[in-house]
């Protein structure tokens, strides 16, 4: 059924050990582009450990991570950032005291041509100009990047944040429980957006535990269950009883293969 | 729809953002406040005293140290830190570069002042700099930290001089600290040039944006790939080395290297100056324009107090509880904000 490309993120066999605690026991996963991954499980299941591996905040114990068929070991969310794997955070990590265009290109700032630019000078102007025209392509409802991010809603901020992971990911968005926060009609702005990410090609991965959210985002979903990667399935195959059934632990792969 | 709105609400002045609005609003307030402060002491002390030149000299020679000090307060508060050391730093620093300048005065002046110079700045930056390690590597809050250096630089700064200040030093360090270029007396010169300098690293560069980003969110700036311990401890190093370079033109001033008070005062001075202008103890808002005016409250506030003959020590009461309800000023603010 997979298409025959190399996928994005493979994982191997990946184990994460806390002295005698084993967090992911050899867990398999491919990630493809232009797919919607979701990641479910339970409490405890492993989604977060392995979120913080695939966006570089931890080293994994033994197995492999496959970045594009080479193998990869991230030191930091840096380094991750700079193979084009992108995450937002639950809490969005947004300075909330800094515009909106600040936080877009943090880390990554444009500065001034010629000596100004070698004194460290910045080029807000070009920051505010491409953070306006970002918003625009990811039809995000801010108007004026120069605003604080603590000016704007809950929606918008999610959006500032989403909009920073599709500007410099080209490879991977990593999506941690996005709308978790949010409201009904907040959610639906977040699939918009979830859809434009995919029109650019990347992979999104979607940790969440919210099943309706599953079911309404995700091109496929793998459930994990204490550690393993239970199953992986095309989204429309299955219910929200089969996904709850798979992470409490039922027999699930009795059915189909 | 009220986002559409919000967001549309445009300024002409789109360069430097929200926050230059927020606190050029603030600046706003202060200066009035500021004036209404100098319209009060202008009214009620005798004529050709608050209000002359002479006095406005010696108001801009007594807010010299205090833009040095407060710029450096300005640079730790809005990368969310604190640093009570800063008055003792300042006094440490200046009682290191007068001995310096004792010893070797007998040799030749010009180098016993540039040694004595170098000295003062080195020494600062250290103190700034053991604070920096325990704070951003060690992890210790900086409060406590800063609180214990206070006492050490202090003690030492004590020991060294036995206990007394020390002066006696060349004439042309008076030239220096007592001169006057066009009327303005150089020691303001050099405060401003400090705060100016200041100015254009916090405003407009990416040291300064890295500075607001930590204080405003420090996890936030480790993901977006900011070394965030290394970037502190340079802060910390820097504001301990203005204070050492307030030490200097303190000490230049005032011919004397003070070990009386640890320069306490001028230490809730610069903090207060430092609220007042917009800075949020809670990190990620601040200016040094802010700053700039906030330096001038409690140092008129002295000079009209002396001015009046009342006890001096009153400054202190007063620039202690502007601190406060800056402060608490500051926290209402900060919650209206977020409960909005």
């Amino acid at each position: 059924m997979t298409p025959p490309v190399v996928p994005v993120i493979s994982v191997r066999r990946l184990t994460k050990s806390y002295g005698t605690v084993e967090a992911l026991s050899g867990v398999d996963l491919d990630i493809f582009k232009g797919e919607v991954h979701a990641i479910c499980g339970d409490n405890g299941a492993g989604k977060s450990t392995l979120l913080k591996i695939l966006s570089g905040a931890i080293s994994y114990t033994s197995g492999e991570l496959l970045l594009d068929g080479t193998t990869v070991r991230f030191s930091s969310p840096h380094d991750a950032r700079e193979r084009g794997i992108e995450t937002v955070y639950q809490d969005l990590a947004l300075a909330g005291d800094r515009s909106c265009a600040a936080n877009i290109f943090l880390g990554r700032e444009i500065l001034m041509p010629g000596l100004l630019g070698r004194l460290g000078v910045l080029d807000r102007k070009s920051m505010n100009r491409k953070a306006q025209q970002f918003f625009g392509e990811l039809s995000i409802s801010i108007t004026d990047p120069t605003r604080n991010v603590r000016a704007f809603s809950g929606g918008q901020r999610q959006g500032v944040a989403v909009a920073r992971a599709a500007i410099w990911a080209t490879h991977v968005v990593l999506l941690d429980e996005p709308t978790a926060a949010l409201g009904v009609r907040q959610k639906g702005a977040v699939r918009d957006l979830i859809e434009r990410l995919k029109e650019r090609g990347l992979a999104v991965v979607l940790v969440t535990h919210d099943i309706p959210e599953v079911l309404a985002h995700s091109d496929r979903v793998t459930v994990l269950r204490q550690g393993k990667a239970v199953s992986t399935r095309f989204t429309r195959d299955v219910d929200m009883q089969w996904i709850v059934g798979a992470m409490v632990g039922q027999k699930v792969d009795g059915a189909a293969a | 729809m009220t986002t559409q709105s919000l967001s549309s609400r445009k300024e002409p002045w789109t360069v430097t953002g929200l926050l230059s609005r927020v606190s050029g609003m603030n600046t706003v307030w202060i200066t009035v406040a500021l004036i209404a402060e100098i319209v009060v002491f202008a009214a009620c002390l005798p004529p050709g005293t608050f209000v002359s030149i002479y006095n406005l000299q010696t108001i801009l020679s007594d807010a010299a140290v205090l833009l040095i000090l407060a710029t450096a307060a300005t640079l730790i508060i809005v990368a969310g830190g604190i640093d009570l050391s800063l008055g003792s730093t300042l006094t440490l620093s200046a009682v290191c570069a007068a001995s310096v300048v004792r010893i070797v005065a007998p040799q030749s002046e010009v180098l016993a002042i540039c040694a004595g110079a170098l000295t003062g700045v080195a020494v600062g930056a250290i103190v700034g700099a053991f604070n920096g390690y325990l704070v951003a590597y060690r992890r210790l809050p900086p409060f406590v930290v800063t609180l214990g250096s206070l006492g050490v630089a202090l003690g030492i700064a004590r020991l060294t001089s036995g206990g007394v200040g020390i002066s006696g030093l060349p004439e042309s360090i008076r030239g220096f600290g007592q001169g006057y270029w066009l009327g303005i007396p150089l020691p303001f010169l050099i405060g401003l040039a400090v705060i100016i300098v200041f100015w254009f690293v916090l405003e407009l560069t990416r040291f300064g944006e890295h500075t607001y980003f930590i204080g405003s969110n420090a996890e936030a700036a480790t993901r977006g790939g900011i070394d965030v311990p290394r970037h502190a401890m340079g802060l910390y190093t820097m504001a301990g080395a203005l204070a050492g370079f307030a030490g200097l033109v303190d000490f230049a001033r005032f011919q004397v290297a003070s070990v009386a008070t640890g320069h306490i005062t001028e230490l809730i001075a610069a903090i207060a100056a430092v609220v007042i202008g917009g800075g949020s103890l809670f990190g990620g808002i601040g200016s040094l324009k802010g700053t700039f005016v906030g330096v001038f409250i409690p140092i008129i506030l002295a000079n009209g107090l002396l001015i009046g003959g009342i006890e001096r020590f009153w400054q202190d009461v007063i620039t202690g509880f502007i601190l406060i309800l800056a402060v608490w000023f500051d926290q209402w603010r900060r919650t209206s904000d977020v409960a909005r």
